[in-house]
């Protein structure tokens, strides 16, 4: 019997702006059920890997499919569709700062089902409380939430449609040590909640150790490491050794202009 | 060799941008036409631009009305010719200073809103997260406002050319010493539908460019806070001289003989 497909396969990807080479040459699988944690430098194009894979970004070549279903170049309603069964969390959080928080969490229940508002009110503030966010939340705005009660609420949206696959873009960035690691660990149970896969971008390699399965390492454009967490620290490469203890000297060379 | 290279570079520019801006509005009217839709954001534009611009409309009106009145009285007294204010009022207002003036406002108001909103959206990359959250960004953003700014600005305009005619009759009745009866007589007679109706198409054409022009900029932003100001100043800008373009175009096609 075959090895089962993976969720998300990437082959051959690359995407350019301009001069600037961002993905090149992207080889990549992401089992169902796997949380795969991509690091990187800033700029080394790790956010532009999953906005590839959501069709938000189009990639000059390659293939990425998911669930088998090619995305690069998919439009319209079958976008929409593979975006249904995707969560993310954004950096920022990316709030709608025109909603409410309780329809910023049920917007995408509201866009893809025929729920009453007052049922995706109840839907919205179950899903808060599992972030730890009571029900007082709900009916504040974007506006005045702290930067931690923005990330658990983008984390509620992207968990609010029972998605079968989630991203989270940064989740820790900006965070204090201690709201950074509540996160982590609501990511973890959200995860496993759900069965999801997840694919997580970051450079904190403390957030990675707690949220991986899997880690991939993106350097220009290339994956220059890609193997199990508990391996990160014997890995051997140098680029992954200088990227995990945090050293200026090593092969990762930063442009900086004197 | 160098200079026609750059005339060159700045004309393919110009004609991408022509480009992108057309492919721009196919797609924001198709989606206008196409479901699902959506009420709310609607109704929000609906009354963001129709409600909300009645203030600064009606008071660019009246003033207008009372100035055109004052100035046509003080140019054809030098003719003998003061018979002939209420005539210039009303056909100044419906067929040019209604619409131009309504839709410069507009402009002000509503385009640079529509570009800071969306382009703070772009920004914030909020307009991404419309499309993992299975919704077209044209959709939910862009067609409800172009659908506001063709349908809300002859509203607009009408409750401009009231106010604006009202101006005016104000002036002429309270200092100028006409008599109420003869001057609203004379506006009666003198205006016909096509002034009317040539004021609410430009009004109509111009609701479309403000929104689309406001809508494209702000969805086109980049960088920060710097992207999101020059994409607003743009799209009043654009919009300002779209609508001295288009007012030439329209009043070409309705009055040229």
């Amino acid at each position: 019997m075959s090895e089962a497909a993976p969720k998300i396969r990437l082959r051959d990807v690359h995407k350019r702006f301009g001069e600037k080479v961002v993905l090149d040459g992207v080889d990549l699988d992401v089992a169902a059920g796997q949380s795969l944690v991509v690091i990187g430098g800033s700029g080394s194009g790790k956010s532009v890997l999953i906005k590839c894979i959501q069709g938000i970004l189009r990639p000059e070549s390659g293939s990425i499919q998911v669930d088998g279903e090619e995305v690069v170049g998919m439009r319209g309603k079958r976008l929409e569709a593979v975006n249904a069964k995707i969560g993310m969390l954004f950096q920022g959080a990316a709030l709608f700062d025109s909603l409410p928080v309780w329809e910023n969490v049920a917007f995408g229940v509201l866009q893809t089902t025929k729920i009453s508002r007052a049922d995706a009110f109840d839907l919205a503030v179950d899903t808060l409380a599992k972030v730890g966010l009571n029900a007082d939340v709900a009916k504040l705005w974007p506006s005045e939430l702290s930067g931690g009660m923005q990330k658990r609420v983008g984390l509620a949206r992207a968990i609010a449609t029972d998605p079968e696959i989630i991203f989270f873009d940064e989740p820790t960035t900006g965070l204090d040590p201690i709201m950074a690691d509540v996160i982590n660990d609501l990511i973890v149970t959200c995860v496993k909640r759900l069965g999801a896969t997840a694919v997580t971008i970051t450079h904190d390699m403390a957030s990675a150790r707690k949220i991986a399965d899997r880690v991939a390492m993106l350097y220009k454009g290339k994956l220059v490491w890609v193997g199990p967490i508990a391996d990160i620290d014997s890995s051997g490469n140098p680029y992954v050794d200088q990227f995990i203890h945090g050293r200026a000297e090593g092969p990762i060379t930063m442009d900086v202009r004197r | 060799m160098t200079f026609l290279a750059l005339i060159g570079r700045v004309f393919l520019t110009f004609l991408a941008a022509v480009g992108r801006l057309t492919r721009f509005a196919m797609l924001s009217v198709a989606h206008m036409v196409q479901p699902p839709f959506y009420p709310r954001q609607i109704l929000r534009q609906f009354l963001d631009i129709g409600y909300f611009s009645l203030p600064v409309v009606a008071l660019t009106a009246i003033f207008s009305g009372m100035v055109l009145a004052l100035q046509s009285h003080s140019g054809f007294a030098r003719f003998q010719a003061e018979g002939a204010v209420a005539m210039v009022v009303v056909l100044s207002i419906t067929r040019e200073l209604g619409p131009v003036l309504a839709g410069l406002m507009v402009a002000g108001r509503i385009g640079a809103s529509m570009a800071a909103e969306i382009g703070t959206m772009r920004v914030t990359e909020q307009v991404d997260a419309l499309t993992t959250l299975s919704t077209n960004p044209y959709k939910y953003l862009v067609a409800p406002r172009v659908l506001a700014g063709l349908l809300m600005m002859p509203l607009l305009v009408v409750v401009a050319d009231i106010l604006g005619v009202f101006g005016g009759y104000i002036i002429a009745i309270g200092k100028l010493g006409f008599n109420s009866g003869s001057y609203l007589a004379n506006t009666w007679q003198v205006l016909e539908f096509v002034d009317v109706a040539s004021g609410l198409v430009k009004a109509a054409v111009f609701g479309f460019l403000i929104a689309l022009l406001g809508c494209y900029n702000g969805y086109h932003s980049k960088g920060g806070a710097q992207g999101v100001g020059a994409a607003t100043t743009n799209a009043v800008v654009s919009a300002s001289i779209m609508i001295l373009i288009a007012n030439y175009v329209v009043t070409e096609i309705f009055f040229a003989t």
